[in-house]
């Protein structure tokens, strides 16, 4: 029987986003145990109970908080931390599987003992690496964001060996629920009108469009449109307070009196939700409900955008836009880069009421599934072929093609259609750099190779050749957006190759660096294809899997995704949307 | 037994040197000792045996069975027997002494050095009281009484009537050291948030001293005088705000300023909104910098370092608490040190000063010119009668002020007066420089101040009123080498034994933090987490016990979340 732990110790957006993963590692090793450790602050999160034999809650909020008010209390804490792994002594793991990229989260990975780690991990020399090559794919992502092409809930799924079912996220929502959000939404005028639900909070200053400007929204929603339910948590009261008190149209106020089950139990009655990247969001996309949401910040929806077909994402098309995680904002110019008029046209185009708007200083994505059943986000106006979007799904077929998607089709079929058609001649600038870092990257691997080969005296020579190979190879890093992403990925493959002796790590380095010089040469012979240089789909193929030597986990009996049902355990709620360039929602 | 009371009293001078003073100055009382017909010895009170004359021994083993926690107090000494029994049953034993003279009485009647060593000694009249005793149950917990020594003790009948009572707080008490941005007491900011730790405190200390140079820069950039001002106020409220936050969000038990911190009356009177108390030691002369009448009345604590007419003006203005603090040394800071050679071609003076160049110290030291006086400090080479003396014309690091110390034969202390034509006329402080110099073990001569003679004896410091009794005083000591090294020693012995930072600490403790809190300041502090991973860190690679100590830092860190 495999044994599976999964760490998750971020927040409830998180968790939910982790629900396809479990579904589908239940799928792949249905007898196998799986573990899953979450922190108290998600604790009553109400997900399946089905999608792990065993649910831990880690009280990471409760420890930081008495180890803030008590620093001196340090030794009890330790103790808890020490027991809480220990509890698994008698049985490791065979896989532990960590989706939070935190130091303690890397610290917990290492001492949970597991014969197998992906993920963030603290190593032997107590440095940080990560493991397994879809997390490194995702680590490396985050060096130049604006180029993260795939989503958070595909990338874990991939990270476990798992395919992507096309299914929706699961979330557990009773009766009771159900009944309460029945009778706290009875009693209105007109019962027939649908509902439109609004979540004004987010996380962060930053994610957060001003509460002023969504009243603005609201009160320019024709009322038969919708009646407005406002959302979100008591500490968001007094978001709450700031919108209403420019509202000029009354809605029905359930802020702060929603538990997470009545949250969904609310939103399933709604037709739309309106709101920041926010936890609300993904519960809007876990019970079918189509979501409208306005990002800011750091909010990207090539990675978190709500997953599945149909919801819209307007997006800033600012410069700065999306900032790093750690970034100090001082302008929020991001936030005003959509207007009250803009956001409720895109709010009538979602609900199928009036074409989709033109915006000035933003763009409408809209969700849908790709050929290997990964969602993507592909915006609805004339900005389609913009060469960022393109550059984007370039990178995302290289990544599929050359780290393998668990069951995919873009390796074996050669790719899918030719969606990068239309433009090509603007982002053939971008192939030649790609082409001299493929180049050098070749170079770096020979010299890797020739230092796993030679012994004595000419270890040195060697050593210093491959040196200055990769000197040269992190020079060029810096060229453009694309080599700086390639080069970055390279760094924490091979960052991760720590404990080896000599050849080992240089046949290693040898290998990271040809694969880093078939993906340059793959992503410049997409983006001009009139300079291809060969075969390009033979040359990727070979470079799968050799990222660290580390692979996704080897599950007995893998089987394939049910795309016969197509949907997942929840078919009836899928959204019905044809397409999503210009033509709207069904 | 005469060479056991010596080594007796040396390993008490040792561990509890207090108490050994105490011993040292007791007279004999009216203590006597037998000898029973067991050949044991017991110590007399008046012809009263103190101890069971039949079985000694045995009557203090039964006694100290009744203790439990491995950490006892013990009230009263006797004749020792208690204490040995005790001792061989409990890991730490405290001995609260009433009467010195019984001590001294036991100590040479019997060889108990093996106690002197192994037991802590304390005098009851410093830990009878509420914050004391909270402070000695952190430790030890258990209280054994000597029954005959508490009966004739007044403090050990507080002592053992309080015990039953005592509690001490799960925390120690929060302490938010605040110092002035600019000015001369940035130094003592640092010395007292070191004081309030060392004391068991947990200490946050806002040290704004780095933004002096914004300050300026902002004087500089404005427009003209009215706009700097301006600018300047809305820094020193930003750096005002951020002390209220902190202090409201830690929260801390008490915030304690010094002179020109930069909160106006309106930061204190929020931190009392936010239920924050706080002290302020307005470590100045009253009379040369008057903004204090604005902002102390906020204040619950005010200190000062003039005694009498400035505490009086402060109880009129409405201060709830006034009281007089004297400056102080840090002996981690100010210490004896031994010089390099090339160290002592540099400062080496037959008489120096080091200190700022205020009108009355140039009065004064501009006749001493025909004397080998050197003056360390800025400006003094600007003054051209005297620039010859000036040793280097800098602002000198406390490091280098202590070797200047070190390596003059007489350090000259003149007070700093403004507006005054030689020595201060109203010597009514005395100040930081008098501590240092004595806690450095350097000879000084400093100008006759009215409250010295509480701080000093007269042997340890030669003081002077007018300059004449300054020149007579330098002929006497200039070649009276040993002379100085007397004085100086006695004087450092008294300012480590009472005029550190720590002692000025602990009394700001015991005036402003309740007892129970006070008391969780003596219990045993484990090392920090930091310490303990630098432990773990030296082995080559990460060991279990190593990843979980850093994963609690990085629980106490947070964490970042990709994507």
């Amino acid at each position: 029987m495999k044994r599976v732990l999964v760490l998750q110790m971020c927040r409830l957006g998180d968790l939910l986003q982790t629900t396809p993963l479990l579904r589908g590692l239940r799928r792949l090793v249905p007898d196998g145990f799986i573990s899953l450790v979450v922190t108290d602050g998600v604790a009553e999160v109400p997900i399946p109970a089905s999608l792990a034999d065993e649910r831990v809650v880690f009280p990471q909020q409760a420890l930081a908080r008495g180890l803030a008010e008590q620093p001196e209390s340090w030794p009890e804490a330790a103790r808890s931390i020490a027991e809480f792994v220990d509890r698994w002594a008698p049985l490791p793991f065979d896989v532990c599987l960590n989706l939070t990229h935190t130091e303690f989260s890397a610290l917990l990975a290492r001492l949970v003992p597991a014969r197998r780690t992906i993920g963030r991990v603290v190593a032997d020399d107590r440095t940080d690496v990560v493991l397994g090559p879809w997390l490194q794919y995702l680590w490396a992502s985050q060096a130049v964001r604006r180029l993260s092409s795939l989503n958070l809930v595909d990338v874990y799924a991939w990270a476990a060996g798992v395919p992507s079912d096309r299914g929706p996220l699961d979330i557990v929502v009773t009766e009771g629920a159900r009944w309460r959000a029945r009778a706290w939404l009875a009693g209105r005028p007109e019962p027939a009108r649908p509902l439109v639900a609004v979540q004004l909070g987010s996380s962060e200053e930053r994610r957060r469009w001003p509460p002023e400007l969504f009243a603005a929204a609201i009160d320019r929603l024709p009322v038969e449109w919708g009646d407005v339910v406002l959302l979100g948590t008591p500490a968001e009261r007094p978001l709450a307070d700031r919108a209403r008190a420019v509202l000029r149209r009354d809605v029905i106020d359930l802020m702060g009196q929603t538990s997470l089950e009545e949250l969904g139990a609310v939103l399933e009655r709604c037709r739309l939700l309106l709101t920041n990247d926010t936890g609300t969001m993904h519960v809007a996309a876990a019970v079918g409900t189509r979501v409208v949401c306005l990002s800011s910040g750091p909010a990207f929806v090539h990675e978190t955008g709500p997953y599945g077909e149909g919801h819209l994402w307007v997006e800033p098309l600012d410069a700065c836009f999306p900032c790093a995680a750690e970034t100090v904002c001082h302008h929020f110019a991001c936030r005003l880069a959509y207007t009250p008029d803009d956001v409720a046209g895109v709010v009538g185009f979602a609900l199928g009421r009036t074409p989709a708007p033109r915006l000035g200083g933003a763009q409408i994505l809209a969700g849908a599934f790709g050929a290997d059943g990964e969602v993507r986000y592909v915006p609805i106006d004339h900005r389609a072929g913009s060469p960022r979007e393109r550059l984007r799904r370039a990178l995302s077929r290289v990544w599929r093609e050359s780290l393998g998607v668990p069951g995919g089709r873009a390796a074996e079929h050669g790719g899918e259609p030719a969606d990068l058609a239309g433009g090509a001649s603007d982002l053939a600038n971008e192939a030649e750099p790609l082409r001299e870092l493929a180049a050098a990257a070749r170079e770096a691997g020979l010299a890797a190779a020739r230092l796993a080969r030679v012994r004595g005296t000419a270890v040195a020579d060697a050593g210093r050749a491959c040196d200055r190979g990769l000197d040269r190879l992190w020079r060029l890093g810096a060229a453009t957006d694309a080599a700086a992403l390639l080069v970055a990925h390279l760094r924490v493959v091979v960052d991760a190759l720590v404990g080896l002796p000599l050849p080992a790590l240089a046949r290693r380095y040898a290998e990271a660096c040809r694969a880093t010089a078939a993906r340059a040469d793959r992503l410049a012979d997409l983006l001009d294809p009139r300079a291809a240089v060969g075969p390009v789909g033979t040359a990727l193929a070979a470079c799968v899997a050799v990222a660290g030597g580390e692979t996704g986990p080897e599950w007995p009996a893998a089987q394939p995704p049910d795309r016969a049902a197509g949907a997942g355990p929840n078919p009836d709620r899928r959204l019905r949307v044809e397409t999503a360039h210009g033509t709207g929602p069904a | 037994m005469a060479d056991a009371f010596a080594t007796s009293l040396a390993e008490l001078e040792r561990h509890s040197p207090s108490v050994a003073d105490a011993i040292a100055s007791a007279g004999p009382g009216a203590y006597t000792w037998s000898v029973t017909s067991a050949g044991a010895v017991v110590v007399e009170h008046e012809g009263r045996p103190l101890d069971s004359r039949r079985d000694p021994a045995g009557a203090a083993a039964r006694q100290a069975a009744t203790a439990a926690a491995p950490a006892v107090v013990l009230a009263g000494f006797g004749s020792g027997y208690l204490s040995e029994a005790l001792l061989a049953r409990h890991a730490i034993v405290h001995v609260v002494v009433g009467d010195p003279a019984e001590l001294a009485a036991a100590l040479r009647a019997r060889d108990l050095a093996h106690v002197c060593r192994a037991a802590r000694f304390h005098l009851a009249r410093r830990v009878a009281d509420a914050h004391g005793a909270a402070a000695l149950k952190a430790v030890a917990p258990d209280l054994v009484a000597h029954g005959p020594s508490v009966a004739r003790s007044a403090d050990l009948r507080c002592l053992v009537e309080r015990w039953p009572r005592v509690t001490v707080a799960a925390r120690r008490p929060r302490i938010l050291v605040v110092g002035p941005i600019a000015g001369g007491t940035p130094e003592m900011a640092r010395a007292s948030a070191r004081a309030f730790t060392a004391l068991g405190a947990d200490v946050r200390d806002i040290d704004p001293s780095a933004m002096a140079a914004g300050l300026e820069w902002l004087g500089t950039m404005a427009p003209h005088a009215p706009a700097a001002t301006r600018w300047q106020d809305r820094l020193v409220d930003l750096i005002a705000d951020l002390v209220v936050e902190v202090a409201a969000s830690w929260p801390a038990d008490l915030v304690f300023a010094l002179a020109q911190a930069p909160l106006a009356r309106q930061h204190v009177e929020r931190l009392a909104d936010a239920s924050v108390p706080a002290a302020f030691w307005f470590a100045e002369n009253h009379r040369v910098l008057p903004y204090w009448i604005h902002v102390a009345p906020a204040y619950r604590w005010v200190y000062g370092i003039q005694p009498g007419a400035f505490e009086a003006r402060l109880a009129s203005l409405g201060v709830a608490h006034p009281g007089y603090l004297p400056a102080a040394c840090d002996p981690a800071v100010h210490r004896p040190v031994t010089l390099r050679a090339e160290e002592r071609d540099r400062y080496a003076a037959a008489i120096s000063f080091a200190g700022a160049p205020y009108v009355n110290r140039r009065k004064v030291f501009a006749r001493l010119r025909d004397l080998p006086l050197r003056l360390w400090g800025p400006d003094w080479d600007r003054d051209p009668v005297l620039r010859s003396m000036a040793g280097c014309p800098r602002r000198f690091t406390t490091d280098e002020m202590v070797r200047i110390f070190a390596a003059s034969a007489i350090n000259l202390n003149v007070h700093a007066a403004a507006h005054v034509d030689g020595l201060d006329p109203e010597p009514d402080f005395v100040n930081p420089r008098t501590f240092e110099l004595a806690a450095c073990g350097a000879f000084q001569l400093t100008d006759w101040r009215r409250p010295l003679a509480d701080l000093f004896a007269e042997d340890e410091i030669a003081t002077f009123r007018t300059v004449s009794e300054l020149r007579a005083l330098i002929e006497r000591y200039l070649d009276d080498a040993p002379g100085r090294a007397r004085m100086a020693e006695r004087a450092r012995r008294h300012a480590l034994a009472a005029h550190t930072y720590v002692h000025r600490m602990d009394r700001v403790l015991r005036d402003t933090i309740a007892p129970d809190l006070y008391g969780a300041c003596a219990r045993p502090r484990a090392p920090s987490l930091d310490e303990a991973i630098a432990g773990l860190a030296r082995a080559e690679r990460a060991s279990r016990d190593e990843l979980v100590l850093r994963a609690v830092r990085a629980l106490t860190a947070g964490g970042r979340q990709v994507a």
